[in-house]
């Protein structure tokens, strides 16, 4: 009888904590006097987690808004469940690349009236997060793309250091007299990634979609010159995918000094910093094309809940956080991202300052990255673009391995392009 | 003194004989040794090397990974005063390495003790409510004649065929219909019996010899006296097998509490934990933290495996499945 007992008791305290779930499912949203925001995003070290925690609880202190940080393993397909399922968070990151998934899907609240000292952002982040002419939301942080460069292996081969004016001729030219195959060294690492790729379609002239009539426009002349060129590293053995050298990202290739040269972000500062220490490197801005300048901006914005019970406190919260005040902070302890106000920027120079010191890194060098904020272009694709991605990237890799030529890979990216127009 | 002498030339004779015999036993166990030293190794070693570069310096991690000979000064710092990363030279040698407790501070600087609190109690509930539901599900399948009891067997035994990810999406909605999603009883309530369970239990029963029942409805025993009294302390073997199942999986599991509890942090588990220190964007995974996580989630499972050995092997030949 005794296990019989057991058993009844442990039945019944199972469905008494169970039941108890049904019913406080649904008496979530009613509550009535307490103000509690939601806010959904990632977080890239403690630091960042600890000081937007600080932040929040300074907010909660000056406005007795209570906030909750829900960080996001998967932030993007959390946050799409959460919209399918109806209740989705207050405030949650928006990456620019699915900004137009989400706006189209009615998610996102308008910001055009609402954010705060607009003039203060760099103005080519806003217009990433600007669709038809409506600003949805204020831009968190960024990062663009530089050239970083190995200063050990640049003066082995009696080279002088890249400098902002470079031209595609003296990359190329800097990578061929790089690349020593017997040590396993390649000049210039390039990934066989579309956003690795974009800023020489950018400089050559190149764009995805016509400004004006928003028509496929990868598929002229300057967007073969410019892949042709960016192939060439690979077919000609002086450049290459990370995995030629044996490294998972770019980042690791330079960090090892298998890749005299790379052009990732930003977080690639942190990353070598932490990781390789006794390297000797510099970062200038990425070079100059045949057109113009340009380089990739990736950023993250505060989208605020279209459907939201608190919408005028949401915003009162992502005007706090992207505010002087609130950008500041964050740029103190930010390991990567940039601040998306030029009042902020010095500070995070000066971020670097003690950390690189001693170092065979020149804090002020990230500059160079600072300034691509004036002459970036988004990385952003309109709705449904995924596949095209994946079907340029595909070509791309066929392309590095010499099997196809740039012709074919602008022709399978706008074959994949005009499949997803088509529907 | 002859029967002696006789005695130790046959004796010699017998251990020239068998002498070439030994000496192919001999090496014939010496080969054996070396292939299972071999194996152990292979086995080994990468837990070695999880907890050498857990306690490595970042730099450490990157370029010496496969350095595992630790060397005092112990408790190194992996920094300079103003911050700055240190060099590999500096905390390493090209065989040794100064232990550094850097990334056990920082995984401890993440939500590791609730990871780990809620880890215990998802292990716990489950495998109690699993071994009161497989054990009288399995009991009744296996005893009592009742209308579709083959039926009902057939079905809990198709579930395991069908591929656990198919299950993911139709779980996932219900739970959610049910508003279960993000709470502990969502997780508890899906996974508090398995049709591997109740299978394992109903062939347990079903070995145990009828007798012994009539034996108790004799002495005026009901079901539930005879499967309380009489059944459940036979099955002890089986039930500890069930439980150290149970609570392994649990512990290790990542696809089910992803789907379930996934949106929310506060939640997780140790394995969903572990995968957000990869990072949003995996370059920045630092690798001290991460595989100081690892280690300090692979301990409690370790001990209690190295305590219930013995139930583990018992467990293992009971089903003929691997646990």
């Amino acid at each position: 009888m005794k296990h019989l007992r057991l058993i009844s008791l442990l039945t019944i305290f199972m469905l008494l904590f169970a039941v108890p779930a049904l019913v406080a499912a649904d008496d979530d949203d009613a509550d009535g006097d307490e103000v509690r925001l939601v806010l959904a995003g990632w977080s890239s070290s403690t630091e960042e987690t600890n000081t937007l925690n600080a932040l929040l609880e300074e907010f909660t202190a000056t406005t007795g808004i209570e906030v909750e940080w829900q960080i996001s393993t998967d932030h993007r397909t959390q946050l799409q469940t959460a919209f399918a399922s109806g209740t989705y968070p207050n405030v949650f990151y928006i990456d620019s690349s699915y900004l137009l998934d989400w706006v189209d899907a009615g998610v996102v609240a308008i910001g055009e009236d609402v954010v705060e000292d607009q003039d203060g952002f760099y103005e080519a982040l806003l217009d990433i997060f600007t669709v038809g002419g409506t600003l949805y939301c204020p831009p968190k942080d960024f990062s663009t793309m530089a050239l970083q460069f190995n200063q050990d292996l640049f003066d082995a081969a009696g080279l002088d250091y890249p400098t902002a004016d470079w031209t595609w001729d003296d990359v190329y030219a800097a990578a061929e007299a790089l690349t020593d195959p017997d040590a396993g060294v390649i000049g210039l690492v390039t990934p066989p990634e579309l956003p690795r790729w974009l800023p020489f379609l950018h400089q050559n002239g190149g764009i995805i979609f016509d400004e004006i009539t928003g028509e496929y426009a990868m598929n002229d002349e300057a967007a073969l010159e410019a892949l042709a060129f960016y192939i060439s590293f690979s077919t000609d053995g002086i450049g290459g995918a990370p995995s030629v050298v044996d490294a998972g990202w770019g980042g690791e290739a330079f960090g090892e000094g298998r890749a005299a040269m790379a052009m990732e972000g930003n977080w690639v500062i942190n990353y070598l910093l932490e990781d390789y220490p006794e390297l000797n490197w510099g970062v200038v801005e990425l070079p100059v094309g045949p057109v113009e300048r340009a380089t990739m901006a990736f950023t993250v914005c505060y989208g605020v809940g279209a459907d939201n019970d608190f919408l005028e406190e949401s915003w009162e919260l992502v005007n706090f956080l992207t505010g002087e005040e609130g950008q500041l902070a964050t740029t103190e302890v930010s390991f990567g991202p940039m601040p998306t106000r030029p009042s902020a920027a010095e500070a995070y120079v000066e971020v670097w300052l003690p950390r690189s010191e001693g170092r065979g890194f020149d804090a002020g060098d990230v500059e160079a990255f600072i300034a691509g904020a004036e002459y970036s272009y988004p990385w952003q694709l309109p709705v449904g673009f995924g596949p095209f991605v994946d079907a340029f990237n595909a070509a791309l890799q066929r392309a590095f391995a010499g099997e196809i030529t740039a012709e074919d890979v602008i022709a399978e990216a706008e074959a994949a392009a005009m499949e997803i127009m088509g529907n | 003194m002859t029967t002696t002498s006789q005695s130790k030339t046959e004796k010699q004779y017998i251990e020239t004989a068998s002498l070439s015999r030994t000496f192919i036993r001999r090496s014939f166990a010496t080969l054996t040794v070396t292939l299972l030293v071999v194996f152990a190794l292979v086995q080994t070693v990468p837990f070695a090397l999880t907890i050498a570069n857990s306690l490595k310096c970042r730099p450490v991690v990157q370029q010496r990974p496969q350095v595992f000979i630790p060397s005092p000064p112990f408790g190194v710092d992996c920094r300079t005063e103003t911050g700055a990363a240190l060099p590999a030279e500096a905390t390493s040698t090209l065989f040794t390495f100064n232990p550094a407790l850097e990334g056990y501070q920082r995984v401890f600087e993440y939500n590791l003790d609730v990871w780990f609190l809620n880890t215990v109690y998802y292990a716990v509930a489950i495998t109690v409510l699993r071994l009161i539901f497989d054990s009288l599900a399995g009991y009744a399948l296996a005893r009592i004649r009742f209308p579709g009891n083959r039926v009902f067997f057939f079905i809990i035994l198709g579930t395991m065929m069908i591929p656990g990810v198919v299950l993911l999406v139709p779980r996932f909605i219900i739970l959610q219909q049910l508003g279960l999603l993000n709470t502990y009883q969502g997780v508890i309530l899906t996974l508090g019996a398995d049709a591997f369970g109740v299978f394992l239990m109903k062939q347990f029963f079903e070995s145990i010899p009828p007798e012994i029942e009539e034996a108790a409805m004799v002495d005026g025993a009901n079901r539930f006296v005879m499967f309380g009294r009489v059944i459940l302390p036979m099955a002890t073997p089986a039930l500890t097998a069930l439980a150290i199942f149970s609570f392994q999986g649990t512990w290790n599991n990542f696809m089910d509490l992803l789907i379930i509890v996934g949106g929310d942090a506060s939640k997780h588990n140790l394995p969903l934990g572990l995968a957000q220190l990869r990072g949003q964007f995996g370059d920045t995974l630092e690798w001290n933290t991460f595989l100081a996580g690892a280690v300090i989630a692979t301990i409690p499972l370790a001990l209690l495996f190295f305590f219930f050995q013995r139930y583990f092997v018992e467990g293992i030949s009971y089903t003929g499945l691997k646990g």
